[in-house]
């Protein structure tokens, strides 16, 4: 008589490996197909970002795009300027809370986990995504320095397209008296708060499709010093989303090596193997505590023997 | 009985499968889609390589074809969607009619982390109270009657499959048919609580989810949300039997005032709306000047007291293990705040009666009863 084989009780399933994190910043240009040639980059890929930072998102009737596997945030107004897109398996494992900052160009990510997160004392982070725009003359810059580079105990990372180019990540480009006096404020406010560029010198994020404008580097990324150690690399090497700015991607170290498991589905247990051993199922009998006088007498034995 | 429980959910967890997240999964999806597009690329390809008008007009009626296909098919999920809604579906159908509106997520002054905030919402929410007097030490109640397996399958009986699972996790439905394979479990399980009078620490655990009060003009404050409190379903099943049993004591000894309606069992909000009609019309015909006072408790639940409501049972007759039980299920409860980026920490709750619980109306009016006997007859 053949045995049957005995199959693994199905609620047991290897829990995922802790990966990296990986958080893509790029501005879509209000681009419906920008949006989806980003996304749809995602599924060639082996893994899925974790965060996904657009500035300048798709938007109709108030309402942004929805993809398949991500959730969305952005600032409660007819039309957010940002948005952040958070895969479901980060949060699952990670409580995420976003902040609009009264601007709707800038929107913060607080994730936190009730266990410290990157092998250090924080139990949170922040992110902070901004899409900062400006006048012809570079004067006005609509997010202003106080809200990008805010002076926290928390390990946080600024990214965004800034429109404001910085001298340490486009080294061969000529800056006008001007454009360096109307950027000032904002070197010495990241410069106070301790924030460090994390783009490489000369690696550039636009190239203009028309005209005869060279390429520049208007994404930027800072990093404060509680989260510089943690950041992993910062690459351009994502495919073209058919718009002038290219894909970047921040990688940081794994915040929590301990998974969350998947919540069970319910709907479908085992009932069938379930059935005879629940039958079988005997509760532990009631144990009544024995009186005071008992459990003294019991003690002063033990202790006499 | 803990230790009898875990053992069980564990069991349950084991042979249950685990949710996966899905990038692919679209109901409306039929094999004939998967074919389209590849005849699609076909019809492209073979128009760039050959450049015929026929070959383009066949990509061009190709590539429409699939987008059309798509359309339809969309469209024909969603038309027998409706065709099978029944009432539990209904708001599902809502919800895809109309888009749901984004969250408004809290964005109170003076809460900068998500600890902070959550800390002022559980001020808000459960304002801090000293703990009551350490519960006695428990003992068996001879006067009370062992527990029956009808009162356990009506219990089960009232739930809805879908109602919302506290924090564990497990809905109605798993226990229903836990109780019908094996009519002795949850009997094993509860009735040493009956007996003993004793709801325990681990069932009075609970999620407190936290939904933002519709129209209000902002949303910087505390008292723009509200919460439901969700409290384990096996809990819930041990509630209900106590309030069963809580009722028809009280009922006996005429703690609830027979004008007492809603929340009760054959008397609803529409009977006092009846009453209070028909004693203004009989008091207007003779001519008489008539005049309602109208009371709204705020916070009513949140504010029942536990060392008030004891001595009122106690006083009341109603039996030892019951007043006993009372007090432990009101007693040194804690309350997880769920709201997005909520740190997920519990929190002591030592006063009112959890809003989701069976038994908390009941509490709430054998509460307020005395105001009922005080009102003085004219």
């Amino acid at each position: 008589m053949n045995k049957q084989p005995v199959l693994p009780p199905r609620g047991q399933g290897p829990a995922p490996a802790p990966a990296l994190l990986s958080i893509i910043p790029h501005n879509c240009l209000g681009s419906w197909n920008v949006f989806l040639s980003l996304f749809e980059s995602f599924r060639e890929a082996t893994t899925y970002p974790s965060i996904v930072l657009l500035q300048d998102p798709p938007v109709n009737r108030a309402h942004l795009p929805s993809f398949s596997g991500f959730k969305s945030f952005f600032p409660p107004v007819r039309k957010p300027r940002v948005a952040a897109y958070l895969h479901m398996s980060f949060l699952s494992n990670y409580t995420v809370l976003p902040r609009f900052k009264g601007v709707d160009a800038v929107l913060a990510l607080d994730v936190s986990s009730d266990e410290p997160l990157f092998g250090t004392a924080f139990h949170s982070f922040r992110v902070i995504n901004a899409y900062s725009t400006n006048t012809v003359d570079h004067r006005i810059h609509s997010v202003p320095p106080e809200v990008l580079f805010p002076d926290l105990g928390l390990p946080l990372l600024v990214v965004g397209d800034l429109n404001i180019h910085n001298p340490l990540s486009d080294p061969l480009r000529h800056f006008s008296p001007r454009e360096i006096l109307s950027l000032t404020h904002y070197f010495e406010k990241e410069a106070e708060s301790g924030f460090a560029l994390l783009n490489p010198p000369g690696e550039y994020t636009r190239f203009p499709l028309v005209g005869k404008a060279r390429p520049s580097v208007i994404d930027l990324a800072f990093a404060n010093p509680s989260l510089l150690a943690l950041v992993t690399s910062w690459e351009a090497s994502r495919p073209s989303t058919g718009f002038d700015h290219i894909p970047i991607t921040i990688t940081l170290a794994t915040p929590s090596l301990n998974q969350k498991p998947p919540r069970p589905q319910w709907a479908d247990t085992d009932w069938e193997t379930l059935d005879t051993i629940i039958k079988g199922f005997k509760a532990r009998p009631h144990r009544r505590a024995l009186p005071p006088r008992s459990w003294t007498n019991g003690c002063q034995n033990h202790s006499t023997v | 009985m803990s230790e009898s429980l875990n053992r069980l959910v564990a069991l349950l967890k084991e042979h249950t499968p685990l949710s996966r997240h899905s990038h692919h999964s679209k109901p409306w999806w039929t094999p004939h889609l998967t074919i389209l597009p590849g005849e699609y690329h076909k019809a492209t390809r073979a128009a760039r390589k050959h450049d015929t008008p026929h070959m383009r007009e066949v990509a061009g009626t190709s590539k429409a074809g699939y987008f059309k296909a798509i359309k339809a098919t969309k469209n024909k999920h969603w038309s027998s969607f409706l065709l099978a809604a029944t009432p539990q579906t209904l708001w599902t159908a809502k919800r895809f009619a109309y888009r749901r509106a984004q969250p408004r997520f809290p964005s109170l002054p003076g809460a900068e982390t998500p600890l902070q905030m959550n800390t002022v919402l559980v001020d808000h929410f459960f304002p801090p109270k000293e703990p009551c007097s350490p519960p006695p030490r428990l003992w068996p109640h001879r006067s009370a009657p062992p527990l029956t397996v009808d009162e356990t399958a009506v219990a089960l009986s009232k739930w809805c499959p879908t109602s919302a699972p506290g924090p564990d996790g497990i809905p109605y439905s798993t226990w229903k048919q836990v109780n019908k394979i094996n009519l002795s479990i949850l009997l094993q399980i509860l009735s040493p609580l009956v007996r003993l009078g004793y709801h325990p620490a681990s069932l009075k655990s609970s999620n407190g989810v936290e939904l933002d009060k519709l129209g209000k003009p902002s949303y910087g404050s505390p008292s723009s949300f509200r919460i439901i409190v969700l409290i384990r379903t096996f809990s819930k099943i041990l509630e209900r039997i106590i309030a069963a049993r809580l009722l028809t004591a009280a009922r006996l000894r005429g703690l609830l005032h027979p004008n007492q309606c809603g929340s009760l069992p054959g008397l609803s909000t529409y009977d006092a709306c009846l009453t209070l009609t028909n004693d203004v019309q009989s008091l207007q015909r003779p001519r008489l000047n008539v005049s309602s006072l109208f009371l709204d408790l705020k916070a009513g639940f949140d504010n029942v007291d536990n060392s008030t409501l004891a001595p009122i049972l106690r006083e009341g007759g109603i039996p030892t293990y019951l007043v006993s039980w009372v007090s432990s299920f009101l007693g040194e409860r804690s309350c997880t705040l769920v709201f997005q980026g909520a740190p997920g920490t519990p929190s002591p709750v030592n006063v009112g009666v959890p809003q989701g619980s069976p038994i908390s109306l009941l509490l709430f009016l054998l509460y307020v009863a005395p105001l009922h006997f005080r009102i003085p007859r004219c």
